[in-house]
């Protein structure tokens, strides 16, 4: 233990902590802007750049900062003197003086790490004036769009990128006043390998990064009288949207949501949860086509457009592992512009399919050729993430959490407890064995629903299932750095399973990068998650295959899972990118 | 001709004695006798305890204690260590660790030996700049040499230790002169400083321990350890006990390289060994440190030279750049010299220095075009004063030291350019003019010949006039005329 | 060369290279004309100096004068410069040597023992 003493009280403090952690275990509070530590998924930003939290140090000839500096035996620190909040003043001042000031029009207005710290620090002038950094938005990607006018070079991005994700795409460029986060040679985003994960944006303290903006293509389908517009809703969103109005974080709105989205002119509002059911057919059927034709082990998970593209670029050599389904709301989407579309005897054509998703990838994901079979044209239209839909809302007018709970539209708006846990870590492959354990123990009469050891927060997990009396060696990893480990091993042989989740967000899709921002309080995660699982529990029923829906649908339309009309509609192929 | 006596050479010993490519010239100047003789004579903590007692400072520019150093790396425990040697001398005007590699490079090599062998290390490496080739050629050759003979390489002497290095290639970058981003840039990393502590001798190069010192200060190693710490602290002072080099720059008569005991009055340097200002000029002040330094004037030219007394005066010792300026040297222009220098070379890394020293750039643009302030002055007093206090590295932390030891000593400068629009040493183009004296002028004209844009008409044998509007003031008329006829104002 | 395997084969191969083969010590019993060899004193023209040096010995016949490239001398401001050091003499330095100043440190100093009257540096530096 270290003793130090902070305003003048004291207080003994465990080797290694900083003065920034010493001071808020006092209740002191040091304004910081760079400074980020997720250390439950090892998203830690301790890199000093903003020299925001600058604090006084007895003996120190220079004011140190406080999110870096590790505590010394009798340390006497001030955190709140004359110098220290001139000069943090000064500081903001300065990244006040090369910031746009069009907060009142900013993505981040209300919502802004830096228009917070100036509203605290109460600046009222900017004394320091000279012309600004000018930089090209760019707009390449589909999913994310990068403004460096609005960097304050946190860095944020890059740790996230770079260490977390292990993705590598940003990096410092340039020199001065002229630094920038930039790609590899200043590629568009859309030419490396970004895997559009978000992860960026949701560390992003201000509007340098932000996702790709599709709200006002959405309004316009909605107001054409000649379409018929669906929404579909992924699980992730109704645990979060309610955080966009106020309710507390982990609050379940789906009923709302339903509600919210018809009054906003939708014509059906349909779940992505009944396709996480379908996929869940196809999927396990996939994994015991394997097993029992000694087919490619392990199967990995392919509901996530994220670590889809991490693989094609990063682990050429294993595209045969992953599953051939198609993510949900593309399974969605495909039978919607067949299956739904003869039902309701509406041309294909004039279906516009919306995705509300927790995440940005998904946009990209949508634009892949691949997924647009002639019969079908693309299979989802539109993708707008749960933050823009929290704005639609409020556009919309409608007072959100008045709203009464209204239940999704039929035929497909079913879903099961297994779908709902699709949104975070670890639930794809518990709700892939919760239908194969049904289907391969056909004897048991209540077999296991709850796969407890497949839950967690671990970054990578690996569990083994007993199924009649045949062994699943089970693996999961969360975020992309995890899966990196994990397909290192398996590209080198040194790790064996029968199946494998992966999804690309930290936490799963209840972190994803379009799910309202979690003001750096990794325990939002968890309370998402904890508000599935809840879900998940309070549904009649809880395995994928029982879902009515879906027996319908393979007898009236595909036949077989895993059959000949659900490979056409329903799988898809990867391909090798660049990584570069 | 000068006197050269006030000179007491040890870092440059060898400079301009031996041929720096030939390894048999330096052994017999009892080249790598301190390596024998730290080797089978004394123990590591010996040869520590030797370069703590001589009382050695970094020469690159802070003065920390090279031998604190040396212990603090010998203290770490790690599998493996390094030696660095700082070649990347970068502050305009310095050329002095150049000039000990052109002509004296194995006094380095020799150096790191005795430091890997004092810290326990068997990898050196020397960070050189590429733009030094002649230098480059000559470690190279210096190396090879002395592998060859067992001096550098496994097994050294037979003493069982080995000590290997490599040459790493600096892309010109001038932070990257700062130790933690000299690392970054040799790891293949952007050239950005790390956050201290973990200093180098704890968490250096990738992560392992390792001593850092630069050029000159490897160049007094030698020395120390055959001639004991004693012999060393005769020269200089008590607090910085040794020599200094100095590249000499300026308006001075003799410039070049000057090598003077610590303590030494800087008049000495100036008047003595650099042989007084050129052209009958009036010293008006000093410039030492580079752009972390600042200026000294006259009234403190017998200040005695070293770390301390130098901070003192608002400046410090740098690696050893000293420009002398004269009367016609605009003390606003020479910060703004400096400040465009480390404005361009920031790494962008923390928020001060990326945008304080633009923003301070800015005003001094402003200063020097006429276009200046009353509340410049404070601005920049407060804002250097917060970049100092706030900025990462010591790039940051001293780049605002140019204006603020301008302000202390040439405030009424400043306040000429800001209230009056005048520039007394006439050096900024924007509040300058030139003008053609009707009744000295003979219709020669070679001003209007001369001048670059072509603004000064007049028939041969008829007064010549000058076109202020399109007069660029670059002051080729002013320098060319025969008759002193143009006048500046 | 071989590796110089212990502290006392240094001292001797320092000893031996002291006797034979150094071009530094009055001892050797050699002419050495140094010539200022660094970056500064390249700019300045010691290449040609150098050349003109060799050149003018080897015309002129004189014997036991070896050239040899130094370092920089220090005083920048007079390059390029020669320094002549002959047995048991003291070294005389020439600074601003110009091609014709080179052929003569050859045809009057060294050939003459004459030093020149022009371009002399009187340089005291002490190296303890």
């Amino acid at each position: 233990m270290v003793e130090l003493t902070i305003n003048n009280l004291k207080k003994s403090v465990p080797e290694g902590t900083t003065i920034l952690e010493a001071a808020r275990s006092l209740g002191i509070h040091i304004p910081t802007l760079c400074h980020l530590d997720l250390h439950d998924i090892k998203m830690v930003n301790q890199v000093g750049t903003c020299r925001v939290c600058m604090v006084e140090v007895e003996g120190r000839r220079n004011l140190l900062p406080s999110c870096s500096t590790t505590v010394a035996p009798g340390m006497v620190i001030h955190t709140n003197t004359n110098r220290a909040i001139r000069a943090r003043r000064t500081i903001v001042e300065l990244l006040l003086s090369n910031h746009p000031s069009d907060c009142l029009i900013c993505e981040r207005n209300q919502n802004c790490e830096l228009q917070s710290l100036a509203a605290e620090l109460g600046i009222r002038e900017i004394r320091y004036q000279g012309p600004r950094l000018r930089a090209e938005k760019d707009t390449s990607s589909y999913s994310i769009v990068r403004n460096a006018e609005k960097c304050v070079l946190c860095r944020r991005c890059e740790t996230m990128c770079n260490e977390v994700q292990t993705v590598g795409v940003y990096s410092a460029l340039h020199r001065g006043f002229d630094t920038v986060i930039g790609t590899a040679f200043d590629k568009p985003m859309l030419d490396t390998a970004c895997t559009f994960c978000g992860q960026c944006v949701s560390v992003c303290p201000t509007a340098a990064l932000t996702e790709t903006n599709d709200s006002a293509k959405v309004w316009e389908a909605i107001s054409d009288p000649n379409k018929l517009v669906i929404a579909q809703t992924a699980p992730a969103v109704r645990v979060a949207l309610g955080e966009a109005f106020g309710l507390p974080v982990g609050t379940r709105i789906t009923g709302k949501m339903v509600a919210a989205l018809r009054r906003m002119g939708f014509d059906k509002v349909m779940d992505t949860d009944f396709a996480a059911d379908l996929t869940i057919m196809e999927e396990a059927s996939e994994l015991i086509h394997r097993i029992q034709h000694n087919g490619r082990l392990p199967i990995l998970t392919s509901c996530c457009p994220a670590w889809v593209k991490f693989i094609e670029h990063q682990f050429p050599s294993l595209l045969d592992i992953p599953s051939t389904c198609k993510s949900p709301h593309e399974m969605f989407g495909a039978i919607a512009k067949t299956y739904l579309a003869e039902k309701l005897g509406v041309d294909p054509e004039k279906i516009v399919v919306v995705s509300i998703m927790p995440c940005l990838a998904k946009k990209f994901e949508a634009k892949r050729e691949e997924l647009s079979g002639k019969e079908v044209g693309t299979n989802v239209d539109y993708v707008i993430s749960t933050r823009e839909l929290a704005r639609m809302i409020r556009e919309a007018g409608i007072n959100f959490t008045y709203l009464p709970d209204e239940d999704f539209d039929d035929m497909m708006g079913e879903s099961t407890g297994a779908s709902v846990i699709f949104g975070t870590t670890g639930g794809v492959i518990e709700a892939a064995i919760r239908t194969a354990a049904a289907w391969l123990d056909k004897d048991n009469p209540s077999p296991q629903i709850d796969f407890k050891s497949l839950r967690g927060i671990e970054g990578i997990r690996e569990a083994e299932v007993e199924i009649a009396g045949m062994k699943l060696s089970i693996a999961i990893a969360h975020g992309l750095g995890n899966a990196r480990k994990l397909l290192t091993e398996i590209r080198d042989g040194k790790a064996q399973y029968h199946a494998i989740e992966i999804m690309a967000c930290p936490s799963g899709c209840v972190g994803g990068g379009g799910q309202p921002y979690h003001g750096n309080n990794i325990e939002v995660l968890k309370k998402r998650a904890g508000a599935l699982y809840a879900e998940d529990e309070s549904k009649p029923l809880r395995r994928s295959h029982e879902n009515p829906q879906i027996h319908k649908l393979y007898e009236e339309f595909l036949g077989e899972p895993y059959g000949d009309l659900a490979h056409e509609l329903l799988h898809t192929h990867y391909h090798e990118r660049d990584i570069l | 001709m000068s006197s050269m006596t006030s000179q007491v050479r040890i870092a440059l010993r060898n400079c301009g004695v031996i041929d720096p490519e030939n390894i048999k010239d330096y052994i017999a100047t009892d080249g790598y006798d301190a390596l024998a003789k730290a080797l089978f004579t004394m123990t590591p903590d010996e040869v520590v305890e030797t370069v703590k007692k001589s009382g050695l400072r970094g020469r690159g520019g802070a003065g920390f204690p090279t031998g604190v150093k040396w212990e603090t790396a010998r203290r770490s425990e790690s599998d493996i260590k390094y030696v660095l040697c700082n070649a990347d001398e970068g502050d305009p005007g310095a050329f002095m660790d150049r000039s000990v590699l052109e002509g004296d490079p194995h006094c380095v090599l020799e150096a790191m030996a005795i430091c890997g062998y004092a810290i326990g290390a068997n990898q050196g490496v020397i960070y050189v700049r590429a733009e030094y080739p002649l230098a480059v050629k000559r470690l190279q050759i210096a190396i090879e040499q002395a592998s060859e003979l067992g001096l550098l390489g496994d097994n050294i002497l037979g003493s069982g230790f080995s000590f290997n290095l490599k040459l790493y290639f600096g892309a010109g970058a001038f932070v990257c002169g700062e130790e933690t981003s000299l690392m970054n840039s040799v790891q293949g990393g952007r050239g950005e400083p790390r956050l201290k502590p973990p200093f180098p001798a704890v968490k250096g190069l990738w992560d392992k321990p390792t001593n850092i010192n630069n050029v000159e200060t490897y160049a007094n190693v030698a020395q120390i350890i055959r001639r004991g710490w004693e012999w060393f602290r005769q020269f200089g002072t008590e607090k910085s006990p040794g020599t200094k080099v100095f590249a000499l720059a300026g308006k001075v008569n003799n410039v070049g390289l000057v090598e003077v005991p610590m303590g030494t009055p800087l008049r000495t340097i100036v008047e003595d060994i650099g042989g007084g200002i050129r052209n009958n000029k009036k010293f008006k002040a000093a410039q030492t440190g580079g752009p972390s330094g600042g200026c000294i004037p006259a009234e403190h030219l017998d200040t005695p030279i070293e770390y301390e007394s130098l901070i003192g005066l608002g400046s410090m010792m740098g690696s050893g750049g000293m420009i002398v300026l004269d009367e016609d040297d605009c003390m606003v222009g020479i910060s703004k010299f400096y400040l465009t220098f480390t404005a361009e070379e920031s790494c962008g890394k923390c928020t001060p220095c990326r945008i304080g020293n633009m923003r301070l750039l800015e005003i001094l643009d402003r200063i020097t075009e006429g276009n200046g302030e009353e509340k410049d002055l404070d601005v920049l007093e407060n804002l250097g004063n917060t970049i100092k206090d706030t900025a990462l590295c010591g790039l940051g932390q001293s780049s605002p030291n140019p204006i603020i030891s301008t302000l202390r000593y040439f405030r009424k400068e400043y306040e000429e350019h800001i209230f009056n629009k005048r520039c007394p040493a006439g050096s900024c183009s924007k509040l300058i003019g030139y003008k053609i004296l009707p009744e000295k002028c003979t219709g020669c004209t070679v001003c209007a010949r001369n001048c670059p844009v072509s603004c000064i008409s007049g028939e041969r044998k008829q007064v010549h006039v000058i076109d202020q509007e399109r007069c660029t003031k670059c002051g080729v008329c002013f320098s060319k005329c025969p008759f002193k006829a143009i006048i500046r104002g | 060369m071989d590796k110089i395997g212990s502290w006392d084969e240094l001292k001797r191969f320092r000893e031996d290279t002291r006797k034979e083969t150094s071009l530094l010590t009055p001892d050797s019993g050699k002419t050495i004309l140094a010539v200022g060899e660094a970056t500064c004193g390249i700019a300045a023209g010691a290449k040609k100096i150098a050349e003109v040096l060799q050149d003018e010995i080897e015309k002129r016949d004189v014997k036991n004068v070896y050239i040899i490239a130094t370092g920089c001398f220090g005083y920048c401001y007079a390059e390029p410069m020669v320094e002549v050091r002959e047995p048991g003499k003291k070294s005389v330095y020439y600074g601003y040597v110009t091609e014709d100043t080179a052929r003569e440190i050859v045809s009057e100093h060294l050939m003459q023992g004459k030093p020149l009257t022009q371009n002399i540096l009187n340089l005291e530096v002490r190296i303890p």
